[in-house]
């Protein structure tokens, strides 16, 4: 069990789980509102873009990007848990970084739903 | 205590490449760019969203009277800045191993190239000035700060290649020795913006 | 120095510290100082000074709306008064004093380091601050002071409504402020990961550290947009182009989105060093840790992250599309979870502490109380039909207030007085210290809290007076009132400080039993700080008495002594292992030269004088030479 334990890339979950759901938010709301801009000015009214498919399929990757985050620093937190004293170097610091990975995917999966569930349930272009 | 390395007393080949194979972590100075990049990419990437927050202003980009950009050039012209990204990685990867002199020769060359680029893009933004201007629409003026803004860090780049040459002139100490790896980065950075801005300059014509 | 020098050895390293670290004496020494305590000091004085300037404007206001149709101001002088104060306040007080002030003096205190990773930079980035609030202020004193507010909208902005030089000194007086602080966020930055005492891995850094890490890297990525909305301003005012004229295809919403995108970060960099300065003071008086240290570290980044996402939230009554304004609204109410995690985690700390409310105590609580209505109405703005019904009204203007004055100044008043110790060696006066206190938070309380029920009667924001019979007349009096006794009391803590420096009882190392590691050296630090640099084993370095005994060992044994030249340890980022030690350079006359050389620069921009401030830059480039051919160990 801890030999298993030892292959596993630590420094690499705690990074993803500190840094991919947040990072995975930021490109959705980037893409979503990119399409937003290009579609609801002047200029929408010489193109047609697929606004509603990219803020779904933004949403969607986002989400599945972010619930790995949230697994990723769930995976450090059990294994640091249940690690014995001294096996992992670094441990107090790896297990200090995987309750920040657990609480930022977590508030962020749920700021990737409400922004994308939004904007995939409002009109398009119209200021209601 | 003895073991832990007085970086800034190292001069010369030998103890450059001692303080480099002892290094933990990238000194101070590398993070010193790093951030300086962070700010600058901020600063020309909200001059490109500009760019395209305008353009979805618009029906007809570039307005009537303005041709679409020519495609050619420009895009050389942005693959011969590319290259120098070479000479310049070279060049911090020969200062990192101690050696002044291959370091000092990459930088002038690399250099001369980005300084024959600059020369030529002033005279490409002088014969875009003869048939639009920046005051008559905010076509004209998004273009042209977007472009000058692109030029004027290839500009300081030019400057900081001068000044490293400058202080190489008397050797190699860790201190320039960070100051070169951390020019080259800056180029790297200057060179990435430029593929960033060329594209988006000649974005009506892609 | 705190550490007892018992042994010979251990006096002798003292007192070689003593004779590389030795200052120059005088006006020259302040001038050319890279010292970040006496950088510190610098940008205290002269961001209370602002602060007095922003205090008389929002006095001239109030006394104007102390009735209705007043001719205190008139409608012109109005409108540069309360541009002036917001202006002041935010760039030349709140900003340079928690981050300038605060930040410089206590990080590498915190962090066990002997100076900040850049200690010119540091010189630069307080002279250029000073020269630019300077810059601005010269406006005023020519009669052409900016009068479109703080956040300047066009067209109002623009050359046709606002021919004079007003915008123009705000636009490159505030791109110069800019520069400070950005130059400044660096170097924090570079400092909180570089230059740790060996041992504060990043699950032991204070918390304090946490939320300037945050600020920092707020500052660096959000005071680019405002210069750049700020270029494209001076561009179309002086040359003539046209970004936000919508009759050449410009916007002038571009303005708003631009600034904003700054202007919301800017709010959260306002508000992280004041959550720092709370979470420094809470466990120190109620004797226990922070519960739940981790989420709190984490609260603080969140805080200045997710802030970059809610900016059109100042947009929603522009007609933006509601599927564009969802994004902003999403972000705008989750962002309000870690500050309640900060809060809940506060009050729990205090709740399960044994607190002793002595004055920086109070001034927490204090803060505690307006950031939960500050925030509160805040969220509530999130709430799109709301926003665009209270948009531009009196409750904007107590949102603000409560969460700018109420839960970004309380805790720096407080951290006046905490620190107070620290910096001057004497304790202020206790009495006076709450009585001090009360004045302030019942002035405050009587200033803002009414304007939420003014706005709610629809009384608009930046009005020069208001009618007679709009029913509005008691709640102005009242207001106006409250800010005369909130002028009171502030002049009340200035009065007890300034006694207290003369009179005040000695104070010696520790007198709150603190648990952060400027209070293991003496009062004042001497200019290297530390003797020795402190072991470091848990983010409450203080209460760990085992580190503190190993302090005087490893004195004694000349280990992290590092009294060869002017040296400080830097470590890895992480994990804080001992990497190598790097030689500080001490007083340089060139940030100022360099600051000097950058206000001329500006000066001639503004005139639109463009050789002659080219001729400036190119002297400023002479002097970045100058400054880079002296390395660190020469200078």
């Amino acid at each position: 069990m801890s030999a298993t334990r030892r292959k596993l890339p630590l420094d690499a979950l705690q990074w993803f789980g500190l840094l991919g759901a947040p990072l995975a938010w930021m490109t959705q709301f980037l893409i979503g509102l990119s399409f937003q801009f290009a579609q609801c000015n002047a200029a929408g009214t010489t193109w047609s873009l697929p606004v509603h498919g990219w803020a779904i399929a933004a949403l969607a990757a986002a989400a599945v990007i972010g619930v790995l985050g949230l697994g990723a620093a769930a995976v450090l937190y059990r294994t640091i848990s249940s690690a014995d004293e001294g096996e992992i170097p670094h441990a107090a610091r790896l297990r200090f970084m995987s309750i920040l990975g657990l609480t930022i995917s977590s508030l962020f999966i749920w700021l990737i739903l409400m922004a994308g569930l939004g904007a995939t349930f409002t009109d398009r272009c119209v200021q209601s | 205590m003895s073991a832990v390395t007085r970086s800034t007393e190292a001069s010369g080949g030998a103890e450059i490449r001692g303080v480099e194979r002892n290094r933990l972590s990238q000194p101070n100075g590398w993070w010193g760019i790093v951030l300086l990049i962070a700010t600058e990419a901020t600063l020309l990437l909200a001059i490109v969203g500009t760019y395209y927050y305008l353009r979805f202003q618009a029906t007809q980009w570039p307005p009537r009277g303005i041709a679409a950009p020519s495609v050619a050039l420009p895009l050389v012209m942005m693959g011969v800045l590319l290259l120098t990204s070479v000479p310049m990685q070279l060049a911090a990867v020969a200062t990192r191993a101690g050696r002044v002199g291959p370091t000092r020769a990459l930088i002038v060359l690399a250099m001369l190239v980005q300084a024959g680029y600059l020369a030529v893009q002033i005279i490409l933004l002088r014969n875009d000035l003869l048939d639009f201007s920046p005051a008559a629409t905010a076509y004209g003026s998004i273009y042209f700060t977007m472009i000058v803004a692109h030029h004027a860090h290839v500009a300081i780049g030019l400057l900081l290649d001068v000044g490293i040459l400058i202080r190489l002139i008397g050797g190699l100490t860790d201190y320039r020795a960070v100051g070169v790896r951390a020019i080259a980065l800056y180029w790297h950075f200057v060179n990435l913006m430029a593929i960033i801005v060329v594209l988006t300059q000649l974005s009506p014509s892609l | 120095m705190a550490t007892t020098t018992t042994t010979t050895a251990a006096r002798a390293r003292v007192d070689r510290l003593e004779r590389i670290w030795e200052e120059r004496p005088g006006l020259l020494g302040w001038l050319t100082t890279t010292d970040h305590k006496r950088i510190g000091i610098l940008y205290l004085f002269t961001s209370l000074a602002f602060f007095g300037a922003g205090g008389v404007e929002a006095l001239l206001i109030r006394t104007q709306l102390l009735g209705p149709d007043k001719t205190v101001l008139t409608p012109q002088q109005y409108d540069a008064v309360f541009t002036m104060h917001g202006v002041t306040m935010i760039f030349l007080f709140v900003i340079p004093i928690s981050i300038g002030a605060f930040g410089n003096y206590l990080l590498p205190l915190q962090i066990g380091a002997r100076d900040m990773a850049f200690p010119r930079l540091n010189a630069l980035s307080f002279w250029m601050f000073a020269a630019s609030g300077i810059f601005i202020y010269i406006g005023l004193a020519v009669g052409q002071a900016p009068s479109a507010g703080w956040f300047n909208y066009v067209p109002l902005a623009s050359k046709t409504y606002s021919p004079n030089l007003g915008i123009d000194f705000y636009a490159l007086g505030l791109i110069f402020n800019g520069i400070s602080s950005t130059v400044a966020s660096a170097n924090f930055i570079v400092t909180i990961f570089k230059l740790r005492a060996p041992g504060m891995s990043l699950n032991r850094m204070p918390l304090f550290c946490y939320a300037f890490l945050a600020v920092s890297f707020a500052l660096l990525f959000a005071l680019p947009v405002l210069s750049v909305s700020l270029i494209f301003l001076e561009l179309d005012r002086q040359l003539g182009f046209h970004f936000y004229d919508i009759a050449h295809g410009g916007d002038p919403l571009l303005w708003q989105h631009l600034f904003w995108i700054f202007g919301h970060p800017e709010v959260y960099i306002i508000i992280l060093p004041a959550f720092g300065i709370a979470t420094s003071i809470i466990p120190t008086f109620v004797r226990r840790r922070m519960v739940a240290f981790p989420l709190v570290a984490l609260a603080e980044l969140l805080v200045a992250f997710i802030g970059f996402g809610v900016w059109a939230h100042h947009m929603f009554a522009t007609g933006l599309s509601t599927a564009t304004t969802v994004y902003f609204a999403a972000a705008s109410l989750v962002i309000v979870i870690p500050s309640g995690i900060q809060l809940f985690a506060w009050i729990m700390t205090i709740v399960t502490g044994t607190p002793e409310f002595k004055t920086p105590l109070l001034w927490i609580v204090g803060f505690i109380v307006f950031f939960i209505i500050g925030g509160l109405s805040g969220i509530m703005f999130a709430a799109i039909p709301f926003d665009q019904q209270l948009t531009d009204t009196y409750f904007v203007v107590a949102h603000f207030h409560f969460v700018i004055f109420g839960a970004a100044v309380f805790p720096i008043l407080g951290g006046l007085h905490y620190w107070f110790p620290k910096v001057t060696g004497r304790m202020y006066h206790e009495g006076l210290g709450k009585v001090s206190f009360w004045l302030t938070f019942t002035g405050t309380m009587v200033t803002f809290f009414p304007m939420h029920i003014l706005g709610l009667l629809g009384m608009p924001r930046r009005n020069y007076t208001y009618p007679r019979d709009m029913g509005w007349t008691g709640f102005n009096v009242l207001e106006s009132i409250g800010s005369y006794v909130l002028a009171a009391g502030l002049v009340l803590i200035a009065v007890n400080l300034a006694m207290s420096l003369r009179r005040g009882a000695p104070a010696g190392n520790d007198p709150w039993k603190a648990p952060t590691l400027e209070w293991a050296t003496s009062s004042p630090p001497p200019p290297y700080n530390f003797a020795v640099i402190p072991a470091v084993s848990s983010p409450y370095a203080m209460w760990d008495p085992e580190d503190r005994e190993k302090d005087v060992r490893n004195l004694e044994a000349g280990v992290l002594v590092l009294e060869q030249g002017h040296e400080t340890p830097t470590s890895t980022v992480v994990d804080a292992e001992w990497d190598e030690v790097v030689e500080m350079p001490s007083d340089s006359p060139w940030p100022i030269s360099l600051a000097l050389a950058l206000s001329g620069m500006f000066a001639m921009l503004l005139l639109a004088h463009w050789v002659t401030a080219g001729v400036f830059l190119a002297f400023a480039a002479l002097v970045l030479l100058a400054w880079h051919s002296k390395e660190p160990q020469e200078a």
